[in-house]
């Protein structure tokens, strides 16, 4: 099998676009989380982009086009212009839960356009980037954005393609859709939403978007260090469609697959930690059957919010820099130990080789993904 | 449809429907009324999920043994492809979003994203394997599209068996269309 490579990523929420921004915010644990209404009656906390930015980014880029098309052309841009890379030996796949269902009106659907659909995002990458083949669009809610990594290294690696690229790009926007549906489930923090914390209520919602560019050629992570996606894995808890299983059952199958590949034992494990009682406990329980929780172990929710299906992609890019820097960043909002099993996530930034690192993802729909990044000396 | 390489068609069902919402929804009542189902979970299930569901239920209704020789079926993937996503969802609730005097309802907001159908089938067979939904538009060459993405989604981590296909609520032209195979590798 081909190795694939992970050779440039970057994020884009209102923090901007350049990645080495956003790392060193990362590690000195500063929130981007603010206050945001909901309805007359409650409030979250979220982070987004300002009526300035969005307006900054239409005039850079084109006025006609949709939110999540300006995201995601601003990351792949912003990409290019620090990794030159060949669009006709590269492809696109992207993940979103959303899009921009903002632009749906409900019972108008019949007479509108179809800019709210999320093929119409593939469509707008494919005119502004001509890739090699047409961009598609993984739906898969929160795990997408780490899915989709797999899946791009999948392409790499069929043995016929001509594809030496695949840029992946998870986005998702802060809408009314989405506040008011998490807010039917009682799901949302009104606090800043804090990862497996003893008083953690829900989760912080987070608008953003993120690229990766995999490649067959071993260079350097955004001009750093080399780092292989050695390994990822897709389970389903077969449990519930909107809760996680109270054994994790279905994410200590994918970390039971990922622990036999190549990869073996990991350094630091990046954890999904959305920072309901729920998936926190879940991924508790997932990490003690596997003997992982004294593992330096990481949440970056306190810091974006939930991005959805941006938030895999999101966090692998982090994840990488601190492979790079070998510094495990803090988990904001983490003070007191709230899980039935230990997890081993810390407020301060702690210093130490990190060669492997897991994402862990889980979602609606019950779907799971682990993936395994690996430094390489070359 | 196109098989991916190294692997067989075991069984596919298709269901086709057209008509509004409603009328949509009354048939497929009907239809898992006539199938005889004990599945009290299904009544919970949006547009979309009913048709994946009763387009395998139908698959599995024909052919009942067919996993009885699959030791690892607990194993089995689901990779779901459509167009408009979870459309018959999400203009429900984002109807009740606009509007100010309704409070909009869980019930129906989870079932906004794609992939709760295939939740819904690896709750009902029991299968914890690798599970994806992909959003393409419906074109002259989809069936190929479908086929390729199909067969590099295979190709990411070991898949011996597969419940796959195009299950669509379109809702402009008011066509809905559930078609599934089941597919093992060779």
């Amino acid at each position: 099998m081909k190795p694939v490579y992970c050779i440039a990523g970057n994020i884009v929420n209102e923090l901007g676009a350049d990645p080495e921004v956003h790392w060193q915010n990362a590690i000195a644990g500063k929130s981007l989380l603010k206050k945001t209404e909901i309805d007359q009656h409650s409030h979250c906390f979220a982070t987004y982009l300002s009526p300035d930015q969005w307006e900054r980014l239409a005039q850079k880029h084109a006025t006609n086009l949709t939110k999540s098309s300006l995201l995601c052309i601003e990351s792949i841009e912003n990409i290019i212009k620090y990794h030159p890379i060949d669009f006709n030996e590269t492809s696109i796949i992207v993940a979103s839960t959303k899009g921009d269902i903002h632009l749906l009106h409900g019972l108008k659907h019949k007479q509108q356009d179809d800019t709210y659909a999320l093929w119409h995002l593939a469509k707008v990458l494919d005119d502004t980037f001509q890739p090699a083949k047409k961009t598609v669009v993984l739906s898969n809610a929160c795990i997408s954005g780490s899915q989709v990594l797999q899946l791009g290294a999948s392409f790499l690696k069929q043995h016929d393609t001509t594809l030496k690229n695949v840029v992946v790009c998870g986005v998702d926007l802060v809408t009314p859709f989405v506040l008011k549906g998490f807010n039917s489930l009682k799901a949302l923090s009104n606090e800043p939403c804090s990862p497996f914390d003893a008083g953690r209520t829900g989760i912080s919602a987070g608008e953003a978007a993120a690229s990766m560019v995999l490649s067959t050629a071993p260079l350097p992570f955004n001009h750093m260090e080399t780092i292989q996606l050695t390994a990822g894995y897709v389970s389903n808890d077969a449990n519930h469609i909107s809760g996680p299983s109270r054994t994790g059952e279905g994410l200590f199958l994918a970390l039971s697959a990922i622990s036999q590949s190549p990869s073996g034992f990991p350094d630091a494990i990046s954890l999904h930690g959305t920072a309901t009682i729920f998936n926190d406990e879940m991924e508790s329980i997932a990490l003690s059957r596997h003997d992982m929780s004294n593992i330096p172990a990481f949440g970056l929710k306190g810091i974006y919010g939930h991005s959805m299906g941006a938030s895999g992609t999101l966090e692998s890019v982090i994840s990488l820099y601190a492979m790079c820097h070998n510094m495990v960043p803090p988990t904001v909002n983490f003070t007191t130990q709230g899980t039935s099993q230990p997890v081993n996530v810390a407020s301060d930034v702690r210093h130490q080789q990190i060669n492997t690192v897991f994402k862990c993802s889980s979602g609606f729909g019950g779907g799971n993904c682990v993936l395994a990044f690996d430094k390489k000396s070359v | 449809m196109i098989l991916p390489m190294s692997y067989k068609l075991l069984a596919q069902a298709e269901i086709s429907l057209s008509g509004n919402m409603q009328e949509v929804d009354g048939h497929l009542d009907f239809m898992y009324d006539a199938m005889q189902i004990k599945y009290p979970k299904y009544y919970k299930m949006n547009l979309l999920c009913k048709l994946g569901f009763l387009t395998a239920e139908k698959l599995f209704f024909d052919n009942p043994l067919l996993l009885n020789d699959f030791p690892e079926a607990v194993k089995c993937s689901t990779i779901l492809f459509n167009a408009a996503s979870s459309a018959t969802a999400d203009i429900i609730h984002a109807t009740s979003v606009d509007d100010p005097q309704v409070i909009p309802g869980p019930g129906v907001f989870v079932y906004t994203l794609p992939n709760i159908l295939n939740g819904e089938l690896c709750i009902r067979h029991g299968w914890t394997g690798y599970n994806a939904f992909f959003v393409i538009n419906d074109h002259m060459h989809k069936n190929e599209e479908m086929a390729e993405l199909l067969q590099v989604a295979l190709s990411g981590q070991e898949i011996n068996l597969c419940l796959t296909g195009w299950v669509e609520t379109d809702l402009k032209n008011e066509l809905f269309k559930g078609s599934l195979a089941l597919i093992a590798k060779k």
